[in-house]
């Protein structure tokens, strides 16, 4: 089991407990007026960059439930989940996988649902459903349904400041699309809403997360090691996609077709034999069973091997190795 | 890799004290011995890329026979050029390689303490006295410790899939 000895950076903020000898410490104080301009701000302030996310982190919880909208935007700016320590136990999120994919839901309402709470006390003119250990595999699927699909959520999370986080973590996995959609931190006592946008829902943890966004995205364009990182990106994004297409095994109907095979064959009930993935002039592509949108090369190897950027771009510009998606599943 | 016989799975003096291995028993004959890290490795991409006669390896004792073992061969070949691709490495001092994932894995047990090999900074050893420290002072180990590529220390079971029909992989302490 790991100890907070193991960690080399601790993120405190206002009664966070004491972080131990020998852990480099960053503590958050939080300024007046808004929670969410406070927020940021207290990490502007504290000096933390995304560079201190290169090593292992965690993040020291008060007790009680105000630690998550620290820990929201602690989750923007780190671009993941980070550990955390709370109530005496060290909970470790940045194992966990960010997409809640495998817990299944009862299908798409059949109307749109605009607001919908999670946690209790329930709420009066709210959809509102419950997690936990009594529920079925801890997200019953009509739960499932309604923190995946409603357009705002009110999470309602328990006192206690380890369960809080625990369920902010659960929600925000089920909620994920392409990105993350966190919910508002509510009591449960707010009145009903009355449009999208109601600003009476309690704190809106999105908005934390997306001012976080935007503050690491300030620093990134400051930093040189950033620049690099970018430049490589960018040189792995240049290659011709048709290139990185035959080092995913797939092939086209003829040299000059721009039909290829999508080289995600097992999620095609056919193995994608008829060829639908759409290479453009922009050097990106699409299979529309696949992809929301056109993907460049780094992003196709990101999606079709499970890698990480960095190793997308290792493998476009660094190898000529071929890794046949498409043969695989023919003989699957 | 040891070379050891299967019949009772009696140890040789070199792999005293070893820790965390499985053993790949070809035709019932020749056998190597490699670490279980690896072949957890193996299976993770195995899976990742669909390769699904590859991924038994993390399910031991599996054994593979008849059409599965080409098929094995062939997965092997996939994994080996994800791994080489996408510069997936592991560690290797003297004949003991490793392949941890995101914790430290036990190798060899020795008079001096426990000897790991963590992800990123490779082997240690953590004696009951004091925090880890290099193994430079345990005798079974000469050499020094180098981070390789993963592919490397797949290459030994590659090698006697390459001439086997059945093939037995079992878990295997000294």
């Amino acid at each position: 089991m790991p100890t907070l000895t193991d960690y080399a950076l601790a993120i405190r903020t206002e009664g966070s407990p004491p972080a131990p000898e020998g852990v480099r410490t960053v503590d958050l104080v939080l300024e007046e007026g808004d929670v969410i301009s406070s927020t940021v701000g207290a990490m502007r302030s504290s000096g933390l960059t995304a560079a201190d996310f290169r090593s292992p982190a965690i993040f020291l919880a008060p007790a009680g439930r105000h630690g998550l909208v620290t820990y929201a935007g602690l989750c923007g700016f780190a671009g993941r989940r980070i550990d955390a320590y709370a109530d005496g136990v060290i909970l470790r999120f940045s194992r966990l996988h960010h997409d809640g994919g495998p817990f299944p839901d009862s299908g798409e309402p059949d109307e749109a649902l605009v607001w919908a709470q999670v946690g209790e006390p329930f709420a009066d003119g709210v959809r509102c459903v419950a997690l936990g250990p009594s529920q079925p595999g801890l997200v019953s699927p009509e739960a499932a349904t309604v923190i995946r699909y409603a357009e705002r959520l009110r999470m309602v999370p328990p006192d206690s400041s380890r369960d809080s986080l625990a369920m902010f973590v659960l929600v925000a996995a089920l909620r994920r699309r392409s990105d993350d959609r966190f919910p508002f931190l509510s009591t449960g006592e707010e009145p009903v809403p009355v449009a999208e946008d109601d600003p009476e829902q309690g704190i809106d943890l999105e908005k934390v997360r997306q001012e976080a966004v935007r503050y690491r995205l300030e620093q990134g364009e400051d930093t040189e090691s950033g620049s690099h990182h970018d430049e490589r990106i960018r040189e792995a994004d240049a290659v011709d996609i048709r290139t990185l297409l035959r080092r995913l095994g797939s092939s086209s109907d003829g040299p000059d077709r721009d039909e290829w095979r999508c080289p995600r064959p097992r999620r095609h009930w056919n193995g994608d034999e008829d060829s639908s993935m759409h290479v453009y002039s922009d050097n990106r592509a699409r299979c529309p069973g696949c992809d929301a949108e056109k993907l460049g090369p780094i992003r196709l190897a990101l999606d079709v091997l499970g890698i990480t950027p960095d190793e997308a771009a290792s493998f476009i510009l660094d190898s000529d190795r071929v890794v046949d998606m498409c043969a695989v599943r023919e003989d699957a | 890799m040891n070379r050891v016989t299967r019949r009772g799975h009696e140890a040789p003096a070199s792999t005293e004290g070893l820790l965390g291995m499985a053993i790949v028993v070809v035709d019932g004959v020749d056998t190597v011995l490699v670490h279980r890290s690896v072949l957890n490795r193996v299976a993770e991409i195995a899976f990742r890329l669909g390769c699904h006669d590859a991924t038994p390896l993390v399910r031991r004792p599996t054994l593979l026979s008849g059409p599965q073992v080409p098929r094995f061969r062939r997965d092997l070949d996939q994994v080996t050029a994800f791994a080489d691709a996408t510069l997936r490495t592991g560690w290797q001092l003297w004949e003991i390689a490793a392949a941890p994932a995101d914790e430290p894995v036990a190798v060899m047990d020795t008079p001096y303490g426990r000897v790991w090999v963590d992800p990123a900074y490779g082997f240690k050893l953590q004696g009951t006295d004091g925090g880890p420290r290099r193994p430079t002072a345990v005798r079974q180990l000469p050499g020094t410790a180098r981070r390789v590529a993963l592919s490397r220390l797949i290459a030994p079971l590659r090698g006697v899939a390459t001439r086997a029909r059945v093939l037995e992989i079992y878990d295997y302490d000294a």
